[in-house]
Formats: structure tokens, C-alpha cells, sequence
């Protein structure tokens, strides 16, 4: 299959997950119903729990997983570096910090402009310090330790945590989740992931150049700091309003690009598409899946049940690079 | 014509290149040589744009027509191990492409005719890590080819490689100079430079000190003072 084709393929599995997803939860719709559903064409309860409940949730699902396969993907390619991905590189982790720091001062209507504006304060930090060397081992080295710093000052706030009921809230928060996805949420993150997404595909073709080291691409024509700028922008965006609505999210940007790699190819640019498409389908399913397993206890927190899947793939990964 | 004025490159504070100004012809090959540290390749990224300098050269200064005038094979050049070699050649006609746009059949042409001068048209569907060293390096100069710039600069593009690769990728840059190419290589192998180039610029320490044929400049002299050899190959005592 050629890489239209694979667009294509997967702009419809994408699709499919959607129609699919919002059939399944404590009251099961069929695949006749939640068509109708989707299209306010059901009953009104039906129409109702589509629209307003699950479809929110699953675009949601869909943005978080585009935005953490497509940095992902890019943060890979740009670093060369197999282990890279948003959660390791420091823009997860700022995002979260303004979060908790919204959660703990009692600003929760302030979580999401928060998450988005550490974001943006963690992807200045980390361009300031590649300042001097723009490149893959700039952005690595600054965003492992500006992450490094985000996470300790986030494990400060929550030592200084008021009451055990504060804590939790952090915790759960930290956790990762769509359970209160709702549709202000998707008017919020939609267009801040698609923006990202356009930043991190238009600096597509730099990246399968990066791959003959950045001397030889800086040699044809390709300014290694215009695309880190981009880079770094593309994610703060795409993780930024990603974390902001559903909390942090862990590995699906380090393994979506890998099995998008091993499946279709090793083209840095459409494989950017490629993990956006990927990510989406992913998260989708596994919240899917989270809807049908959940029962009158505490339900599972999506970002737990990423990281249960991608740390092994993590450790596979370390241990074949070693 | 390719034109150097006082090329001056300062790296941590010392001189790399000092006041460096030469001129190179349509259709030269040159060969730059010079012992360890004495600034070749220093002059060799200065010309392309890859670090700052003082001084100034008539090659354009933007960054995209630069790329179009003059290609450039690093030393140690790398590519993802994973990528078909047709695909790594085809980077080379990154400068002539927009940046969303496909590849054009005249694109195409070039890539296939770089492949075809390099000798490495029958491996051209081969992942790039499947290759031996010397493979390798005739797929970066098919790349570089592939640019089609009328300057083609060369970082000690034979260094480790067998005699018969040496060879084929010295032939390569001689008939890319016949076509009208100016090539520029850092060399080590003074008798493989002098068999196949025009003219020699010898560095040490930073100043381009001889620029001439190989008779009038490897002179008993240099070769002792700069690459502290004797003219029958042992070591100046």
C-alpha cells in the first residue's frame, strides 16, 4: 500500500472507532442506533446520551491521541532518537504542573488555560536553553531536565497538599482521564491540536533531511532552529490542550510512532500523520474499553492503563538499544 | 569561478582558518590538503554556510540558494539505517523542491542519473544498513551528485575505504569536474590527489599556505615543514 492509501485506511478505521466507540457504554446502543444517533436522527434519550455524553468523550479521545502520536513522531524524528516522546521530553510534565498549581490554589476553572500556559512556558524554557546549539541533543538534554524540574516542583505541591482530600484530587487528576470530557472541552482542545498537528506536518520534510545528520541538512537549504521552533511549538500546543482536558497521559507518544513505523514504514514525514491517525484510533479503543470494563467501584484512570501497555514496550526498547 | 577573501573561522576563541583567499575555477578539481588540525575542514563548511566566518565569497548568501549551488559531503556522513537507498539520493534534490511538494519527474531523472554515475543503481531498493562501508559512501556521493550544484565540496570522502572504493569514488569527482563541476576534497592521500586532480591548496595551521600544481607546490620543503614527511614517503627526522 502506498502512503495515500494508508492516509485514507486509516482516516476510516479513525472513523469507524468513532461510530463504534459511542455505541459502547453503561447503556449499550447498536451500530444502527448510534448512526442514527450521531446524526440526531434516534430517539431523543439515544440522541441525547450520543451527542452530548459519549461523542465528546471520544473526539476528546481522538484529539489527546492525535496530538501524543504526532509529537511523538516528530520529537522522534527530530532527535533521532527512538526513545523520545512528549512524556520524557519535559512537555507533559510543565503542562501538569500548571495544572496542579490551578488544582492547589483552588482555581479549578483555571486548569485548562493553566496546563496550556506551562506548556508554553516549558517548550520557551527548553528552546532558551538549546539556545546556544539548536539541535537533537539541545532539545533532549533541556527538555529531560526542565521535565525533571517540572516534576519536582509538581511532587512539591503535592507535599504541600492541605488535606488528604486535596492530595487525591491531584493524584486523580495526575492520573489522566475523559470520565468529565464534555463538549466545551472539544471546542477548547479541538482547534489547539489541530493547529499543533499543522505546525508538526509542515515540518515533516525537514525531518526524513534531519535523518543525514543536521550538518548535511543545514548544507541543503534546512534550518535545523526554524524546525526545532516548530517542533516545540507543534507539541506544546498538541500536549499542552491534550493534558489540559484530560490529564497526563503517559507513553502513547513513545509507542504509537514505533508500531506505526514497524507497520507501514520509516518515512519521518507521513509518519507524523501516520502516529496522529494511529494515536487517535489507540486512545479511542482503550477508553472504549475502559467504559465497558467499568463498574460500581473506582473506575480506571486512562492514563494508568497507557502507561500499563507502553512501559513494557518502553523496557523492550531500552533493552534492544543496550 | 568560485572566489575566497580573507576567510577567517575562530573556534573557541582559536583561529581554525586564517585569512584564507583563493579563487576556483568552472570545472577544477582541487585538492585541499594539510595535516590533522590544519583547518580543512573548518574551510570546507565556511564555503557552504555551516559556521560562522569572517571574510566574505561570491556564493549566494541565502541559505536555499546556497544549498542549490553547492553540495556537500561530510565526513562521517550518516542516513537512517532503515530507508531505501533511492530514497536517501533523493534528499540530495531537497534544495530544488518546495517543501510540501512531491518530487518531480525531472527531480527523478536526476536522482536516477546520480545513481547511475555512482554505480549503485542495481543496489537502489537495499535499506541503507544492509550496505558495507564503501557502498555507503558512494550513496552520500550519489546524493551529493544528485544536487546537481555547480560547487561540490567534499570532507575526506575516501578516508577508510579500500583501495578499489578510493578509487571508484575519486573517478566519480574527476568526471564531475570534467562535466563542469568545481570540486573541492579534503584529502589525505597525497598520491591519489595528485593522480587525479588539477591543483593542490596545502593548509597548516589555519593559513592556506601553497596553491598550485603538485610539481611547484608539494615541494621537498613542505612535505617536511607541513606534513613532516620526506619526498620518498618516511618520516622527516
Amino acid at each position: 500500500m502506498n502512503s495515500r492509501t494508508w492516509s485514507l485506511s486509516l482516516f476510516a478505521i479513525c472513523a469507524l472507532a468513532v461510530v463504534i466507540s459511542v455505541g459502547f457504554g453503561t447503556t449499550q446502543i447498536n451500530f444502527r442506533d448510534s448512526l442514527a444517533g450521531l446524526a440526531g436522527q434516534s430517539t431523543p434519550d439515544i440522541n441525547e446520551i450520543i451527542q452530548t455524553i459519549r461523542l465528546p468523550r471520544v473526539l476528546l479521545a481522538a484529539c489527546v491521541g492525535a496530538g501524543l502520536g504526532a509529537s511523538g513522531a516528530a520529537l522522534q524524528g527530530f532527535t533521532r532518537n527512538a526513545l523520545a516522546a512528549p512524556g520524557l521530553l519535559g512537555f507533559s510534565a510543565c503542562a501538569a504542573l500548571g495544572a496542579v498549581l490551578a488544582l492547589y490554589f483552588g482555581l479549578s476553572k483555571f486548569v485548562t488555560p493553566a496546563a496550556i500556559f506551562f506548556a508554553f512556558v516549558g517548550a520557551t524554557a527548553i528552546t532558551l536553553f538549546s539556545r546556544r546549539k539548536p539541535g537533537a541533543s539541545g532539545l533532549v538534554l533541556g527538555g529531560i531536565g526542565i521535565g525533571a524540574l517540572a516534576t519536582a516542583v509538581t511532587g512539591l505541591v503535592m507535599n504541600l497538599a492541605p488535606n488528604p482530600w486535596a492530595l487525591s484530587e491531584l493524584i486523580y487528576w495526575l492520573m489522566g482521564s475523559l470520565k468529565n470530557a464534555d463538549l466545551p472541552d472539544v471546542i477548547f482542545a479541538a482547534p489547539l491540536t489541530l493547529l499543533g498537528l499543522a505546525l508538526l506536518l509542515y515540518s515533516g520534510p525537514a525531518l526524513r533531511v534531519l535523518g543525514l545528520g543536521e550538518e548535511t541538512a543545514q548544507s541543503l537549504g534546512i534550518s535545523v532552529s526554524q524546525t526545532q521552533l516548530l517542533i516545540v511549538a507543534g507539541c506544546a500546543l498538541c500536549i499542552g490542550s491534550g493534558v489540559a482536558v484530560a490529564g497526563a497521559i503517559g507513553f502513547v507518544g513513545l509507542f504509537i510512532p514505533h508500531i506505526i513505523r514497524f507497520v507501514i514504514g520509516p518515512d519521518e514525514a507521513w509518519l507524523i500523520l501516520f502516529s496522529a491517525l494511529g494515536g487517535a484510533i489507540f486512545l479511542i479503543l482503550i477508553d472504549t474499553l475502559i467504559r465497558m470494563t467499568a463498574g460500581p467501584g473506582t473506575p480506571l484512570y486512562l492514563g494508568i492503563v497507557t502507561s500499563l501497555i507502553g512501559v513494557p514496550f518502553f523496557l523492550f526498547l531500552a533493552w534492544r538499544q543496550t | 569561478m568560485i572566489t575566497l577573501r580573507n576567510i577567517s573561522v575562530k573556534f573557541g576563541g582559536k583561529l581554525a582558518v586564517r585569512d584564507v583567499s583563493a579563487v576556483a575555477s568552472e570545472g577544477e578539481f582541487i585538492a585541499l590538503v594539510g595535516p590533522n588540525g590544519s583547518g580543512k575542514s573548518s574551510l570546507l563548511k565556511a564555503m557552504a554556510g555551516l559556521i560562522p566566518h569572517e571574510g566574505s565569497t561570491n556564493l549566494p548568501s541565502d541559505r536555499r540558494d546556497r544549498a542549490r549551488q553547492i553540495s556537500y559531503l561530510a565526513q562521517n556522513a550518516v542516513a537512517p539505517d532503515d530507508h531505501k537507498v533511492r530514497n536517501i539520493v533523493a534528499l540530495g534534490r531537497t534544495p530544488h523542491i518546495g517543501r510540501l511538494a512531491r518530487i518531480s519527474k525531472a527531480d527523478q531523472s536526476a536522482v536516477e542519473a546520480a545513481m547511475e554515475k555512482c554505480g549503485i543503481s542495481n543496489f537502489a531498493d537495499r535499506t541503507f544498513k544492509t550496505l558495507s562501508g564503501g557502498e555507503k559512501t558512494r550513496v552520500h556521493l550519489a546524493r551529493t551528485i544528485a544536487t546537481d550544484a555547480p560547487l561540490l565540496l567534499a570532507d575526506e570522502p575516501v578516508t577508510a575505504l579500500d583501495p578499489y572504493y578510493q578509487l571508484s569514488v575519486m573517478e566519480v569527482l574527476r568526471d564531475a569536474s570534467r562535466e563542469g563541476t568545481t570540486v573541492i576534497a579534503a584529502l589525505h592521500d597525497l598520491a591519489l590527489a595528485r593522480r587525479f586532480c588539477d591543483r593542490v591548496w596545502v593548509m597548516s595551521e589555519g593559513h592556506l599556505l601553497a596553491d598550485g600544481t603538485f610539481d611547484k607546490t608539494l615541494t621537498p620543503e613542505i612535505l617536511r615543514n607541513v606534513f613532516r614527511i620526506t619526498r620518498d614517503g618516511n618520516i622527516a627526522r
